[in-house]
């Protein structure tokens, strides 16, 4: 018995080498996760300790002078809970930018028009829908994050999502957009849920899928939107190409996936990862025919400054973002007009480089 | 010792690679493969060169175990394991070879106990705090046995037995071991799975159920873990974790002494290889819509 009550005492005193002096890592809000501002929302700020239940002594006084607030703990997680943000009429219109598969360090130009479009657009949130970087060199993420905090700067939140490339630099990812890349941001109408789908190269998880549930059933009114970096459903018959080999879809719980958007009246489902834009509906089915199909609109994005491809038989190809409007919670618009014939384009996204005033009516 | 080794540190060590990534195009990288040869082949060694596993050695194993996996510990912590960086790769490979050391040359006679067990839940469960924790458990219990402060006897020189069907349970453990740590990726309440596990092999040992549990088939242990892999639920997590532990416990404790480290070390790590290529999707696409319950 006496030597094991030693070794716990030393096993105690190993714990305290490693996490002496107290130290934390801050996990929200961060670059790539900021706090909930909607309405009616719970803000909460989080941190990851060295020891578990101790605070550094600069961040407690900071979380006990904060009005309201209050502390809770998972072992080293500490999270603080924010006063409710008071409820207060929505804009009637909301605007959501989607990007995905950005720059690499040679296309870097294309990530600074992009940012200049943004700060042209004035969008109320970027999402960021994976394959961030493709280069894994600290400098390139510093570069990139920098980018984001200048929207941040205007007052622009940014939601990141990881991708497949992400997982190469892994740590780089992790130190500069955070700790957590299943998680959710409720904004202005919307819960915008982004999920991990790269952790298991194009599958979600069972624990993920549980979180996507959880947090579909306490939408308190907010209209949910989906990020994550792989499409849901394959190009089918509608396939053109291979994507290079990188023309996968979501393979592990898409079917439930599928089921929870279709429960839940999720309006869009937003992906990267094929370097093409591309629509689906909730059976699957290319739709290049028209804009008004009812259900979830599954969303491939074309890369912002990678390599073009062409997966399915949509012809269009050019660099660039997606534009998503909201009257009132409600999705209005996705895609673009169709040049000169102001009608509307059943899939196009939004191509780097037009005017902003040339980006989109009713705002 | 053999327990605490294996489920510490080659199944630690192998979740965070699985968490921060492998490259065997640097160097340093294939540092951290010493003490995993040292696993497979130290057997032999010893039985070659009895010398090299004297106590004066064994001591200073121990306290090189012990530094290696507490310096990478606290090198990680908070911030992940930078794989381009030397640093981690050199003192895990410390940390290993220090501690396996002590294992080949001091490993138990007798099945692990209670103590044990409850040793490597308590140390799974710092997994909450960092993946790395758990290391730190095998280095320091290595450098406990080494210096006489914890219970091992002399590891016979006689090789171990073989049995197949204790090299398929293991090969199954290194393939179920892992699930939790797929599903929940950087989140870490995989964590608390591996201290179910650890208390649910203590329950194993004690007791009434440990008379109940002798009159379990051995083939029950296969088949058991085999489905453990397929049903698994995050929302079942800590009886699931509690169930794999019963049998891997009784699965130890079951094992022909001397226990034969290398074959039944590597079939688990081999198990843990092959875990890591079914969920990466590397190979076997057939075969995905098995790796998880209802998908």
């Amino acid at each position: 018995m006496i030597p094991w009550l030693r070794a716990y005492v030393l096993a105690l005193a190993c714990l305290l080498v490693v996490g002496l002096p107290l130290r934390q890592r801050v996990d929200r809000p961060r670059t790539g996760h900021p706090l909930s501002t909607a309405p009616g929302s719970s803000p909460v700020q989080e941190v990851t300790t060295s020891l578990p239940w101790l605070l550094p002594a600069a961040t407690q006084q900071a979380w006990q002078a904060t009005p309201g607030a209050t502390t809770s703990w998972r072992f080293n997680r500490a999270t603080l809970h924010l006063p409710t943000v008071p409820a207060a009429p929505l804009a009637p219109t909301f605007r959501v930018v989607f990007v995905a598969d950005l720059a690499p360090p040679d296309h870097a130009d294309l990530l600074e028009q992009f940012i200049s479009e943004m700060a042209a657009l004035r969008p109320d949130v970027v999402l960021v829908g994976g394959d961030l970087t493709y280069a894994e060199t600290e400098a390139w993420y510093a570069a990139v994050e920098a980018q984001f905090l200048r929207l941040e700067r205007l007052g622009i939140p940014v939601i990141v999502a990881a991708g497949n490339h992400e997982r190469k630099g892994w740590p780089l990812f992790l130190r500069h957009f955070g700790h957590s890349p299943t998680f959710r941001v409720d904004i202005g109408p919307l819960a915008v849920l982004t999920l991990d789908s790269a952790h298991g190269r194009d599958q979600l998880t069972p624990s993920q899928l549980a979180w996507l549930e959880d947090n579909l059933n306490t939408l308190d009114g907010r209209t949910p939107i989906i990020q994550l970096h792989h499409p849901v459903f394959p190009a089918g018959s509608a396939i053109k190409g291979e994507a290079g080999g990188s023309g996968g879809s979501l393979m592990g719980f898409q079917k439930a996936f599928v089921r929870l958007c279709r429960d839940h009246a999720v309006p869009a489902v937003l992906s990267g990862h094929w370097h093409s834009d591309a629509v689906f509906d909730s059976a699957g089915q290319l739709r290049d025919d028209t804009v008004d199909f009812p259900g979830t609109k599954f969303i491939v994005n074309t890369a912002l400054g990678n390599e073009l491809r062409q997966v399915t038989r949509w012809p269009q190809s050019y660099h660039g973002y997606r534009i998503l409007d909201f009257d009132r919670g409600r999705l209005v618009r996705y895609t673009v007009d169709e040049p000169g014939s102001g009608r509307r384009s059943p899939i196009a996204s939004t191509p780097l480089g037009v005017p902003a005033s040339r980006k989109g009516t009713g705002r | 010792m053999s327990a605490i080794w294996i489920l510490l540190y080659l199944a630690g060590l192998c979740h965070l690679l699985a968490l921060n990534g492998f490259d065997l195009q640097r160097p340093a990288a294939w540092l951290i493969l010493l003490p995993i040869l040292a696993l497979l082949g130290g057997g032999p060694l010893r039985r070659r060169a009895p010398g090299l596993f004297a106590p004066a050695f064994l001591r200073a194993a121990g306290l090189l175990g012990l530094a290696g996996t507490l310096l990478l510990a606290r090198h990680l912590h908070l911030a992940g394991w930078d794989v381009r960086d030397a640093w981690p790769d050199l003192l895990a490979a410390t940390g290993g070879l220090g501690s396996i050391w002590v294992l080949l040359g001091s490993a138990e006679a007798d099945a692990p106990g209670a103590p044990h067990w409850l040793w490597i839940a308590f140390w799974l469960l710092t997994g909450f705090l960092d993946p790395a924790l758990p290391l730190v458990g095998a280095g320091l219990a290595g450098c406990l046995v080494a210096w006489g402060l914890l219970p091992g006897r002399p590891l016979p020189l006689d090789p171990p037995p073989v049995r197949g069907r204790t090299t398929l349970v293991f090969f199954l453990m290194g393939l179920t071991l892992s699930k939790p740590g797929w599903d929940f990726g950087p989140r870490p309440d995989w964590a608390l799975a591996g201290a179910a596990l650890g208390l649910g092999a203590m329950v194993a040992q004690v007791g009434p159920l440990r008379l109940r549990l002798a009159r379990v088939p051995d083939l029950a242990l296969p088949l058991g873990i085999g489905l453990l892999a397929i049903a698994y639920a995050p929302g079942l997590l800590l009886p699931w974790g509690a169930l794999l532990g019963l049998l891997v416990g009784l699965a130890w404790a079951r094992t022909p002494r001397p226990f034969a480290i290398a074959r039944l070390g590597g079939a688990l790590l081999l198990g843990m290889v092959f875990s890591f290529a079914l969920h990466s999707n590397l190979w076997l696409p057939g075969l995905r819509h098995l790796l998880w319950l209802g998908n």
